[in-house]
């Protein structure tokens, strides 16, 4: 199971953000179709950002980017549990309004071409 | 609490039709980016219409007492054959991602139960060996082309006095991206307006007094949480979390994918 899976990632979820999945096309659509501009920035933000093809973003009320972290970039020792305690450390992170980036540490994420398969092993 | 599983008394036949659109959208138009994929994802229902004894939907019900807002397994030997009227090739035995078929009591009157359910399924359209295969090797023995839809979504409507089915359908939710394809290896995301099957309803009155009941919404929140763990997260549309967001100043933690995330269609 990934991160999103986890009862502890779940839990500082639904207690400390607001939550929203989408994806990529649906974007365009609220970028341009919007009735409210500040759906159009926080759509325009994430569009952006976005890096193929399971991307986390946190961003501020404001539509600050806090944290960017593309799925394959999370580090991955093929080991769940590490993977749910750096979701864990990124959230925590942000909901202090504090940036962290394993970016540097990307080496061990696996390079996948059957999205369905990356997918299923990746956050959910 | 209801004992629903000897329900169906009626021993007529139903006659279910189905409609299967052609795709409609897609990201990289792999479906016709040779004559070949036109062939093979040139698609339609393969039996049009089908007659099933009424029985056939006990694979619908509960083999013991539920209550309204409970949810079942099913059991997929006995519900892919009916998805078998759009294809040969139907399987709940999912190359990738979360197997399974649920149902739930949505509503209950002194008349009628009325059930939602959700399957997930796909499509083997075709097969050929593995030109990379060798004993041992890592590869896959056969390659497919396959067709996978989101899910399918239905209901089932019995009257119980009667033990008359009067509602039952089937059906992929037209969402704008519905069906990952898969052509021996390549991949896109596409759209398929309607994918369903169906029986014609029986006139039921108006408006049925529910003695109990949850929306329709909490029902397919129950389907899903069967199947996703994350389905225990508060997950708004962009619009309401935005919303939201400025109202209780909280961040919004957002994932971002290339196909949807809470069903089988990437």
């Amino acid at each position: 199971m990934g991160p999103l899976s986890n009862s502890e990632v779940i839990k500082t979820l639904n207690e400390n953000f607001v939550n929203t999945c989408g994806i990529l096309r649906d974007l365009s659509e609220l970028i341009e179709g919007s009735d409210t501009e500040r759906v159009s920035v926080f759509a325009k933000t994430l569009k952006d950002n976005y890096i193929y093809p399971v991307d986390i973003q946190v961003l501020s009320p404001e539509a600050e980017l806090i944290i960017h972290q593309p799925d394959n970039r999370l580090p991955d020792n093929r080991l769940r549990g590490d993977r749910v305690e750096r979701y864990l450390m990124l959230l925590e992170a942000a909901a202090k309004g504090e940036v962290m980036d394993f970016s540097s540490e990307s080496e061990e994420s696996i390079p996948e071409s059957d999205t369905h398969s990356q997918m299923d092993r990746s956050l959910n | 609490m209801i004992d629903l599983s000897t329900t169906l008394k009626n021993t007529t036949t139903l006659q279910v039709h189905a409609h299967w659109d052609p795709i409609a959208d897609s990201t990289y138009n792999l479906h016709k980016d040779s004559p070949e994929n036109t062939e093979l994802f040139d698609l339609s229902p393969h039996e049009p219409i089908r007659e099933y004894k009424e029985d056939a939907f006990s694979a619908f019900l509960p083999s013991s007492t539920v209550a309204v807002g409970d949810v079942w397994e099913l059991n997929l030997y006995s519900v892919i054959p009916f998805l078998s009227q759009f294809h040969r090739g139907a399987t709940g035995a999912l190359r990738h991602g979360q197997k399974g078929a649920f149902a739930c009591l949505r509503a209950l009157s002194a008349n009628y139960a009325d059930i939602t359910f959700r399957i997930h399924a796909e499509f083997t359209l075709a097969t050929r060996p593995n030109p990379d295969w060798k004993p041992g090797s890592n590869e896959r023995q056969v390659d497919l082309a396959r067709f996978i839809p989101s899910q399918f979504a239905g209901r089932l409507l019995i009257n119980l006095k009667t033990g008359v089915i009067c509602n039952f359908s089937l059906s992929l939710p037209p969402r704008n991206s519905n069906v990952d394809i898969n052509d021996f290896g390549y991949a896109d995301m596409v759209f398929v307006p309607r994918m369903e099957i169906l029986a014609t309803p029986i006139k039921t009155s108006d408006n049925i007094e529910w003695k109990d009941a949850i929306t329709s919404e909490e029902a397919r929140k129950r389907l899903a949480l069967k199947l996703y763990k994350f389905a225990e997260i508060n997950w708004l549309p962009l619009e309401a979390a935005v919303a939201e967001s400025e109202e209780t100043q909280r961040p919004i933690h957002a994932v971002l994918t290339w196909g949807p995330l809470d069903d089988e269609s990437c």
